[in-house]
């Protein structure tokens, strides 16, 4: 199904993200042109919209880096790991990738699995609730994938009831994210609110650390991302402290990763930077993918079979790692289907670092991002703007000769 | 700069009919193998960090609620069409109500109905 811009508009006239999503629309559907060229408001966009240079801007850190909106560095925190460029984005990275091996996701399992008996349970009863009445489920998607997170990083340290306040509140900091907001968190706005979402995340994961640093270093159990990270600070700092104390260490026991005693609010920040990966996202995927199961029954039927099938038809058999990677080749084809098909992330803002020459006619220039903060309220709020840009880009298309730097 | 992602997977020469959900390319089709297209989690240094462990979740949670629930959705002309929020979601939102019925194995499933609100 073809997209439809114009629909876009409609919706979400105020906002400038769906503006660079149209745009985005606009080169799928037409394919026109690899590079898309925007100086509007005197700062560029530059669409990298085909595979190969899409890639290339993925793949070229020495021009670019990730960026955000103004508010995230205030949401996330400025010394926010995932603000970090370089060799040291590397390396922090290095310390997180032990929390997601298959040895480490396979003790996450139980937890994701009681999560989602609570909430199935709980989708049943909102219909009931409702005498049986069709009602929107995609709050309900939200909430469940925000208390799996919650569950998987930090485990039964959290209540319920903050998980279900994280959940209700989350959707103030995706619209805080929002490329339009204004630079300054005035009281009111959407940033303001979604500053306090964003503190009561970072204030109970916080807690949630100071719990499992005192749990773990008594030698319990981890079943959470959490503990598993905490654990691992802990086994750097015991080996640190042998050597520095000279005691002789095998290599055998030294961790396979080295990472430093982090605090409360630097576990709880970057905690936070996987809340914030994850919950559009997988909201996203979630919602997608009940309804085209929906759509298409002898789909799910196929689903339904091989599940039941690999539990020896046990349904409330728990699941396993092996189980997940290896015996469930039709549900692993429709959930990569489903994220082929609608991709929960469309685009991605970068920033280029310094001038990138992208092809061999073109480059880049520095400080291309797709970023407006600031002139955002300056937005129509009838779209008027957003058609004004629309047309403008429909000129671009027809004149492309005028526009030097749009290479075909 | 915004590299996007949607062209790679909606690419009819890596993925034949590209606007057609079909499972099928994932297991007797080639589609595992364009890992160039497979953009979903980004590539590079910023690819992302839970990818493996956000399919496999969507994998243990479809499979789930397969065996516990059942659900179906009065598809429209806009079920598909696509909204942006962040991320994007369906241009009409999901419903759902819920019935019983049973599972293959004769135990008692909880059917959850879907239906579009508009």
């Amino acid at each position: 199904m073809a997209f439809r811009p114009s629909k876009l508009c409609l919706r979400f006239p105020q906002v400038r993200l769906p503006d660079l999503s149209s745009f985005v629309q606009l080169f799928c559907a037409r394919n026109v042109c690899r590079v898309a060229i925007s100086n509007q408001l005197f700062r560029f966009v530059v669409i990298a919209s085909t595979r190969d240079m899409a890639r290339k801007v993925f793949n070229s850190p020495t021009f670019v880096k990730p960026c955000v909106v103004d508010a995230a560095y205030k949401l996330l925190r400025p010394e926010n790991w995932v603000f970090l460029d370089g060799k040291p984005h590397v390396d922090y990275r290095k310390g997180l990738n032990g929390l997601f091996t298959r040895q480490a996701l396979e003790t996450y399992l139980p937890g994701q699995e009681e999560v989602y008996n609570v909430y199935f349970k709980r989708f049943l009863q909102v219909t009931k609730n409702n005498n049986g009445k069709a009602v929107p489920f995609m709050p309900e998607f939200r909430e469940l994938m925000c208390a799996l997170s919650c569950r998987t990083f930090v485990g039964h340290y959290i209540s319920d009831h903050a998980v279900k306040k994280i959940a209700d509140d989350y959707y103030l900091i995706t619209a805080a994210l929002e490329l339009v907001n204004f630079p300054i968190i005035l009281p009111f706005t959407k940033s303001w609110y979604g500053k306090k979402a964003a503190d009561v995340v970072l204030e109970e994961f916080a807690k949630c650390a100071a719990k499992s640093k005192v749990r773990m270093a008594a030698g319990g159990e981890a079943n959470c991302i959490l503990d598993r990270w905490v654990q691992s600070m802990l086994a750097s700092e015991e080996y640190r402290n042998k050597v520095a104390s000279g005691v002789k260490v095998e290599d055998t026991e030294k961790p396979t990763m080295l990472v430093r005693m982090f605090s409360d609010l630097e576990i709880s920040m970057t905690l936070f930077t996987f809340l914030f990966a994850s919950q559009d996202a997988t909201s996203s995927a979630a919602t997608w993918l009940f309804q085209i199961m929906a759509d298409r029954p002898e789909f799910l039927e196929k689903v339904r079979e091989e599940n039941l099938r690999v539990r020896g038809g046990d349904r409330h058999a728990p699941p396993t790692m092996d189980m997940l990677e290896n015996q469930l080749p039709y549900t692993r084809a429709v959930v990569k289907e489903t994220l082929r098909y609608r991709p929960p992330v469309i685009m991605v803002p970068y920033i280029a670092k310094k001038d990138f020459p992208i092809t061999d006619s073109y480059t880049v220039p520095k400080g291309t991002s797709p970023l407006y903060a600031g002139i955002g309220p300056q937005f129509g709020r009838r779209g008027v703007r957003y058609n004004e840009n629309l047309t403008w880009l429909y000129r671009i298309h027809g004149g492309a000769n005028n526009l030097s730097c749009a290479p075909r | 700069m915004v590299p996007t992602t949607y062209l790679a997977l909606h690419d009819s020469e890596a993925y034949p009919n590209p606007e057609t959900f079909d499972p099928e390319r994932w297991i007797s089709g080639d589609a595992d193998k364009q890992v160039k297209n497979w953009l979903v989690f980004g590539t590079g240094p910023h690819y992302c960090l839970g990818q493996q462990y956000a399919q496999l979740n969507l994998m243990l949670m479809i499979g789930k609620a397969s065996m516990m629930l059942d659900w179906k959705h009065q598809i429209t002309d806009l079920s598909e069409e696509i909204k942006v929020f962040a991320t994007i979601f369906p241009m009409v939102s999901l419903s759902m109500l819920l019935q019983n019925t049973l599972v293959p194995d004769g135990r008692e499933l909880d059917r959850v109905w879907c239906a579009n609100s508009s």
